[in-house]
């Protein structure tokens, strides 16, 4: 009789426990393999991302720009505008004279940008040289003019424009 | 006085005798050459017929003395105990060729309910097993779906961040372009100065030339009166003829909501 009451009493605390063990091991090795093994360094991943989101995105938003209007390379960016000017001024008929874009003095106090000037003459039709403005204004990086000459001749105008554009000194700016 | 005789009588009983274990008949077999499987049923048939008593009165167990070899003979040991004497389960210790065999003896009943208790641990086990095989088939396509959910997310996150650090370089942008003072310079503001001047034009001015300068605005006009109709901008005439008839009406730079963002 003893002897059997120890077995009952074994029993019951015995067979639970392996039950519960082994039950837990089970939820475990479920519950790690129903997860990705990256979860958690993806999800602090995303979490990082969309605080930053939320950070710039609910922030104030600058105004006033054309996207890209910074350029990121200052070497090549004058011969494209020259580029880009002389195939808009070909393409509505007039004639261009005295194109200049070199890179200027970029402003210390500032920093960042690197200035290119910008000089060119152009005489045709009024309604040509405001399409060869028009079509500067879309243009990447964004041109800024400084100053502006019209003059009326007899059957067409004459254009006198000095402005700027600029480029990042900055990566990725 | 002498004590009075008194009489006793003993009953003699014969003590039980010792109960004597259950002897074990062992005989050796030998099986010719042949496949392991058809090796163990020519020695089990051989144990068969040539049990010592019919096979209702006897348990027997078999076993192989030595390990299976191409083209040789098999040894095997049978065991034979008297089933009214080994009960229901018995368990002995026979030499057989020098080697000591543990042998143990069930009867059908006992080997009955080992099978049934055998079949409901192996019927059990495969209940768990499935149970077990569905639970991880469940988890493997939880976390599947897990996946593709995060893979979703990430790439909200990835859009979002993209949009963020695109807003976050344009803001740097415009604050290093503002402190360069070209806010208000663009083409497009010079295009709609000029767009202004020529819808605002007089009807009978004459016009010569217009100059833009960082926003201000300044026309040559021939005869006196004001080149422009309206209020829209503040139009200055300049106190001395700029040429011979030609006077210089000038314009401070316009306010206007817009690409620009000006006030």
């Amino acid at each position: 009789m003893i002897r059997k009451g120890k077995f009952t009493a074994n029993a019951l605390v015995g067979v639970p426990a392996v039950v519960g063990i082994t039950a837990l091991a089970m939820f475990l090795a479920l519950w790690l393999i129903a997860q990705p093994s990256d979860l958690t360094q993806r999800m602090a991943r995303i979490d990082q991302q969309t605080a930053l989101a939320e950070t710039v995105l609910t922030g104030e938003r600058a105004h006033g720009y054309l996207a890209g209007a910074v350029c990121q390379d200052a070497r090549t960016a004058p011969d494209l505008v020259r580029q880009r000017l002389k195939s808009a001024a070909v393409a509505k008929g007039l004639a261009l004279a005295n194109v200049s874009a070199a890179p200027g003095a970029p402003n210390e106090a500032i920093g960042g940008l690197e200035p290119i000037s910008l000089a060119f003459e152009a005489s045709g039709p009024y309604d040509a040289v405001i399409g060869l403005l028009g079509a500067l204004a879309q243009a990447q990086p964004q041109v800024f003019a400084d100053t502006v000459d019209l003059k009326s001749q007899v059957s067409s105008v004459s254009l006198k424009f000095t402005g700027r554009l600029f480029c990042s000194t900055t990566a990725r700016l | 006085m002498t004590a009075p005789l008194r009489l006793y009588f003993a009953e003699v009983v014969e003590a039980d005798p010792e109960p004597q274990p259950p002897t074990v008949f062992v005989r050796t077999l030998s099986v010719p050459p042949g496949a392991p499987w058809d090796q163990a049923r020519v020695a089990r048939l051989e144990a068969q017929a040539g049990a010592p008593l019919p096979l209702n009165d006897v348990f027997y167990r078999l076993f192989r003395l030595d390990g299976w070899r191409p083209g040789h003979a098999a040894r095997y040991a049978a065991c034979y105990v008297r089933a009214e004497e080994a009960g229901a389960a018995f368990q002995a210790k026979v030499e057989v060729g020098g080697r000591t065999l543990q042998v143990r003896f069930l009867s059908a009943k006992a080997r009955n309910r080992r099978a049934l208790r055998l079949g409901a641990a192996a019927v059990a086990t495969a209940v768990l097993a499935f149970l077990a095989g569905g639970a991880v088939t469940s988890a493997l396509s939880l976390r599947a779906e897990v996946a593709d959910r995060l893979a979703v997310v990430e790439r909200m996150a990835a859009v979002d961040a993209h949009a963020a650090q695109g807003r976050a370089r344009a803001n740097a942008q415009a604050r290093l372009l503002d402190a360069e003072g070209v806010r208000g310079r663009s083409l497009t503001s010079v295009l709609s100065d000029l767009a202004w001047a020529s819808s605002a034009k007089m009807p009978g001015a004459t016009i010569e030339a217009v100059h833009w300068d960082r926003g201000a605005l300044a026309v040559e006009v021939r005869g006196e009166g004001a080149p422009f109709a309206g209020s829209e901008r503040a139009l200055v005439k300049q106190p001395k003829p700029l040429r011979p008839g030609v006077r210089l009406w000038t314009s401070p730079p316009a306010g206007r909501p817009g690409q620009d963002g000006r006030p």
